[in-house]
């Protein structure tokens, strides 16, 4: 995982849980909007 | 974005849906980004789709309605909730409408999916996504996804034959089923080389880091 500003974080467990077993590297940020097909909702991110 | 070089590529895939705005505002800045990376001659974009709500019906809806109906609000409710995402919509400079049309997406990530054989597939789901987004009340009209194919080079006629059948079907969720597998819990879901992964959409300096990260590497 990266933070908001790029640099490498280890993994939370809420980041494994989310992201399963993936073999990627994620980027991530608390800014990244994303649609949920389980809820139907377009999350605006909480700044 | 290809050319004839020999010399390393970056391939970038983006799985993405019609109706989803995040991914219309996702797309947007990673096209600016690979745009001013001075890299997009080597930079492949595939794009995958990957269905919100794949129990939808094929009958459009208004998407106010849509969102009215799905968490029990008022058109005014449902307005405001599409508001934020509208304002940056409209920052990025594309066109948005709130009351969109809405309906089951299958046929169009099919013809995406045609488009992306014949090299414009990203072309055409941005090309989609604006007519949607834009306001088309008839954006998933057969003869306006036509009309699309063919301003993007396609032949008509076999944009036609593909929303007329069931090709690619198995092909859209197959790949719907690869991200679940590679992490996605929505969309957008970006991904590096295979390597790094990038969840929804992210500002456009992420994108920036993301892909220098993803060019060290090539690069090295």
């Amino acid at each position: 995982m990266t933070d908001r500003h790029g640099a490498v974080v280890p993994a939370t467990e809420a980041d494994i849980a989310r992201t399963g077993q993936s073999p990627l590297t994620f980027v991530t940020t608390d800014d990244a909007g994303v649609c949920d097909p389980e809820t139907g909702i377009c999350v605006v991110p909480q700044r | 974005m290809t050319s004839s070089s020999t010399e390393p590529r970056l391939t970038i895939e983006v799985w993405s849906d019609v109706v989803c705005p995040w991914c219309y505002i996702g797309d947007a800045r990673l096209e600016k980004v690979i745009e001013a990376s001075g890299k997009a001659d080597r930079t492949d974009v595939v794009i995958r789709g990957f269905q919100l709500d794949p129990t939808q019906s094929a009958e459009p809806v208004s998407a106010i309605d849509y969102l009215a109906g799905k968490f029990g609000k008022s058109r005014d409710e449902a307005q405001e909730m599409d508001g934020q995402v509208a304002q940056l919509a409209v920052a990025e400079g594309l066109p948005y409408t709130s009351d969109h049309p809405m309906r089951n997406t299958l046929d169009a990530l099919r013809v995406v999916h045609h488009a992306r054989e014949n090299g414009v597939g990203w072309e055409m789901m941005k090309a989609l996504q604006h007519e949607v987004f834009g306001g088309n009340q008839d954006a998933f009209a057969h003869d306006v996804i036509v009309r699309i194919g063919g301003e993007l080079g396609l032949d008509e006629s076999s944009v036609r034959e593909v929303l007329e059948g069931d090709r690619h079907a198995e092909a859209v969720i197959s790949e719907q089923q690869e991200a679940t597998a590679l992490g996605a819990r929505g969309v957008p879901f970006t991904v590096l080389d295979r390597r790094l992964g990038i969840p929804g959409a992210v500002p456009q300096e992420m994108y920036e880091q993301a892909l220098a990260q993803a060019w060290s590497t090539i690069d090295d």
